[in-house]
């Protein structure tokens, strides 16, 4: 049976498992780490470095070094959201063809698919290693509230590393299953989401096998790495206060102070306080200065606490969305980095009134998850004994599934996802209204058809504009691409009946189709976004 | 091999029975409860889902079961719509009827019920009406708090056992919120000026204070809602 990964595609840190019949091996790295940083550097000596090695370019060549490109893959480069990301990056992106984002890497241009290619042909590579296989067939997770321009890219990124992209699936949804898989419970969960870059909270109803969401909102431009910035912000101000040199406008400095940053905001989860001392900053006189700190978990509290508070309010949110209490909640799954911030947990502690299940690995359970549903999709776990057997070896790749106590024996139920769509999705009307066809949080894969008319006496041609977002103002929206039906035969207005029929995908990818019933005139499009690959080399 | 001919009959069936009603491709009747709603559909998932039967169908016929699930799924949606409109039109009657406590997936609630809500202001303010459907055509789960149902943004204070006056009538939540739930504090205080103003007829003075509350709160699609509202009843006058 061929193998498929399950991949755990992530802004900051990836992570790559497969799913065997005593539970989930994880993929490691070469110095045996199992999660992977999303980093991919172009050194001065040559040849493309992936993962912990690449990070260590940072310091030395931080216009080579490719981080974060999960912020910007599938994006307009012209969105403001967008813009301001670009601030707090020290390589060069460029605007393309299709207004996508070009990275511009010592005159390589390269698209961000290009770019998260490179880091899942490197987990590829590291899993045939292990495995002592070829690996084709993969699931890569993206977070629930991405676009369809989003998730069309990854899947390009797949593509682009030679990997069959079986499934996108969320990542909450994801976590879901590796919690749920084999438990056979029926219950409401809420998965908390808060990772390096994206936020996304999904309310669950597992019954058995099957795992249906309920709601799904989030911000995928909000994450651990917003937390350390607003922290080298003030890092910087304190350096422009005491050593009288602004390093705002020095990428390599700006970088060290995030670094700095990342460390202390960890050290704040374990501890109290951090006092300490960056050195090695670079004066403009030539000598080199260090910058004292001393920082209360408290005061980094309150730092973030605009961020913090934004993601309560979401899942406040999401709950009601889903039609539900805060306590009718069963358990609150923490998965991300950013859920080991105490001020985190507390709140979450709050909003539920119950503390949140921390025992599951919070970097790790998304692959986990990935890896099982890439199992079921592949075959190769129904026809096993079942997974999660209690007396597996643990070695430093496997792990059991969470809940091994709790697995029926004998072979388990494929799981089945019942998974949403994130967001509305619209086409224009006369008056400039966007008219509904699916809406937000609706089951996925989907079909809807609505029958729609001409506003204008024999009119000949019409154009469809799709849009996604909550406002019933086309303009407020977000457009997706347009769809043209000509040769329609000329009537008065309100005569023709034209079918629109919008269909998301398991992939949560849209497809229109537009026919006349009479004429037969059809045509059928996946929407062309601004920012999504276009094929043609940038 | 009995797996693969059920669902290619079930399939079959469901692409027969396509654009009739939504219950009829659930196979469940008229009136069933939410949770019935959501049990067929999970029985369906658990034996008919695509994902299931990659390994057992040729091309055609896994498409055929993709279509005919997807077609489900839209039917599933309907259902759930309809079923939260009624829950809130529900809702939105006066406490003589004893509250629903709350609503949606895991409570059962009164399906067939569609109850009008009263059309009166208790506030003595001109309600902000939602703008009706643009098409012909009238879409989903317009049944119980119909296009027609005010919405009655003077009770901003409805808690607990005071029904709860108005709903964000985008979101599919069957849970109502009034505008205190809906935008920030912040945003509500220029809300209640936006009131005020509309009260006295000062059309232009209510957009401007909402377009203020949507600055302050741009996540809020009640706000938008409000402000969209407010901007067509102006277009409509001279």
């Amino acid at each position: 049976m061929a193998i498929a990964l399950g991949i755990d595609l992530g802004t900051t840190n990836s992570c790559a498992a497969v799913a065997t019949p005593t539970g989930v091996e994880f993929i490691l790295g070469q110095r045996a780490e199992r999660v992977h940083p999303s980093v991919v550097a172009f050194p001065q000596t040559g040849g493309v470095v992936v993962g912990a090695d690449a990070k260590r370019y940072r310091l030395t060549e931080p216009h080579h070094v490719i981080h974060s490109a999960k912020r910007f893959i599938g994006q307009n480069i012209r969105a403001p959201l967008v813009q301001l990301a670009l601030t707090g990056i020290r390589y060069k992106v460029t605007e393309g063809p299709n207004q996508q984002p070009i990275v511009v890497v010592r005159d390589r241009r390269m698209t961000m698919p290009e770019i998260s290619s490179h880091v899942l042909l490197y987990l590829k590579r590291c899993a045939e290693r292990q495995l002592g296989e070829s690996v084709n067939d993969a699931v890569i997770t993206v977070p629930a509230n991405f676009t369809d321009a989003q998730r069309q890219a990854t899947k390009e990124a797949g593509r682009l590393a030679g990997l069959n992209v079986m499934r996108l699936i969320n990542e909450p949804t994801a976590a879901a299953l590796a919690y749920g898989f084999g438990r056979n419970q029926d219950q409401l969960i809420c998965v908390f989401d808060f990772g390096g870059g994206t936020f996304d909270v999904s309310i669950l109803r597992i019954n058995g096998e099957v795992f249906e969401v309920l709601a799904s909102d989030g911000d995928y431009f909000l994450g651990g790495d917003d937390l350390d910035r607003a922290l080298a912000e003030v890092l910087a101000a304190e350096c422009h206060r005491t050593l009288h040199f602004d390093p705002r406008q020095h990428p390599v400095l700006m970088m060290k102070l995030m670094m700095g940053a990342e460390a202390i905001k960890c050290h704040l989860s374990e501890n109290d306080a951090a006092e300490g001392e960056i050195d090695g900053i670079d004066l403009p006189n030539g000598t080199t200065g260090s910058l004292p700190f001393a920082l209360t978990r408290k005061q980094f509290e309150e730092l973030i606490s605009g961020y913090v508070n934004r993601t309560i309010e979401v899942t406040k949110q999401v709950v009601a969305q889903a039609g539900l209490l805060p306590e009718d909640i069963s358990d609150v799954l923490c998965v991300g980095g950013s859920t080991r911030i105490p001020t985190v947990r507390q709140r979450l502690a709050d909003t539920f009134h119950r503390e949140p299940n921390i025992k599951i690995n919070p970097d790790e359970v998304v692959a986990q998850g990935a890896a099982i549903q890439a199992g079921s999709l592949s075959g190769s776990i129904i026809s096993g004994t079942g997974m999660g057997a209690r007396d597996a070896v643990m070695t430093e790749a496997h792990s059991p599934l969470i809940h091994g106590g709790a697995v029926a024996k004998g072979p388990l139920a494929r799981p089945v996802l019942l998974d949403v769509n994130p967001s509305t999705l619209s086409i224009q009307t006369a008056g400039g209204y966007a008219e509904r066809l699916l809406d937000k949080n609706s089951p996925i894969p989907i079909e809807r058809t609505r029958v729609f008319t001409t506003a204008r006496d024999n009119q000949t041609r019409v154009e469809i504009d799709c849009c996604r977002g909550e406002s019933r103002r086309y303009t407020e929206n977000e457009p997706l691409g347009q769809l043209l039906l000509e040769g329609l035969p000329p009537k008065s207005r309100g005569d023709l009946k034209i079918e629109v029929c919008f269909r998301v995908d398991a992939d949560g990818i849209l497809h229109v189709k537009a026919s006349d019933a009479e004429s037969g005139a059809r045509q059928e499009v996946r929407m062309q976004v601004f920012g999504a690959p276009t094929g043609e080399s940038p | 091999m009995s797996a693969r001919t059920d669902v290619l009959l079930w399939a079959n069936r469901v692409i027969a029975r396509k654009g009739s009603a939504a219950h009829v491709l659930l196979e469940v009747t008229e009136q069933a409860t939410p949770q019935q709603v959501q049990d067929a559909f999970h029985k369906i998932a658990r034996t008919s889902h695509p994902d299931l039967h990659r390994h057992g169908l040729s091309n055609d016929e896994l498409e055929l079961v993709t279509s005919a699930y997807a077609a489900v799924a839209g039917a599933y949606q309907e259902m759930r719509m309809l079923q939260s409109a009624r829950v809130r039109a529900a809702l939105a009657k006066p406490p003589s009827d004893p509250p629903t406590p709350r609503s949606g997936a895991s409570t059962p609630t009164g399906g067939a019920r569609t109850v009008h809500p009263r059309a009166g202001t208790d506030s003595g303010l001109p309600p902000i009406r939602q703008r009706a459907g643009t098409n012909s055509d009238a879409p989903r789960g317009r049944a119980g708090t119909d296009s027609d149902a005010p919405m009655r943004p003077g009770n901003v204070h409805a808690t607990g056992s005071s029904p709860p006056g108005t709903f964000t009538p985008e979101e599919p939540a069957a849970k109502p919120h009034d505008p205190a739930h809906a935008m920030s504090s912040k945003a509500l205080l220029y809300y209640r000026k936006a009131e005020v103003c509309k009260k006295k007829g000062d059309l232009r003075g209510a957009m401007l204070q909402l377009k203020l509350a949507c600055a302050t709160d741009p996540t809020s699609s009640f706000l938008r809602t409000a402000l969209a509202d407010v901007e067509t009843e102006l277009r409509s006058k001279p």
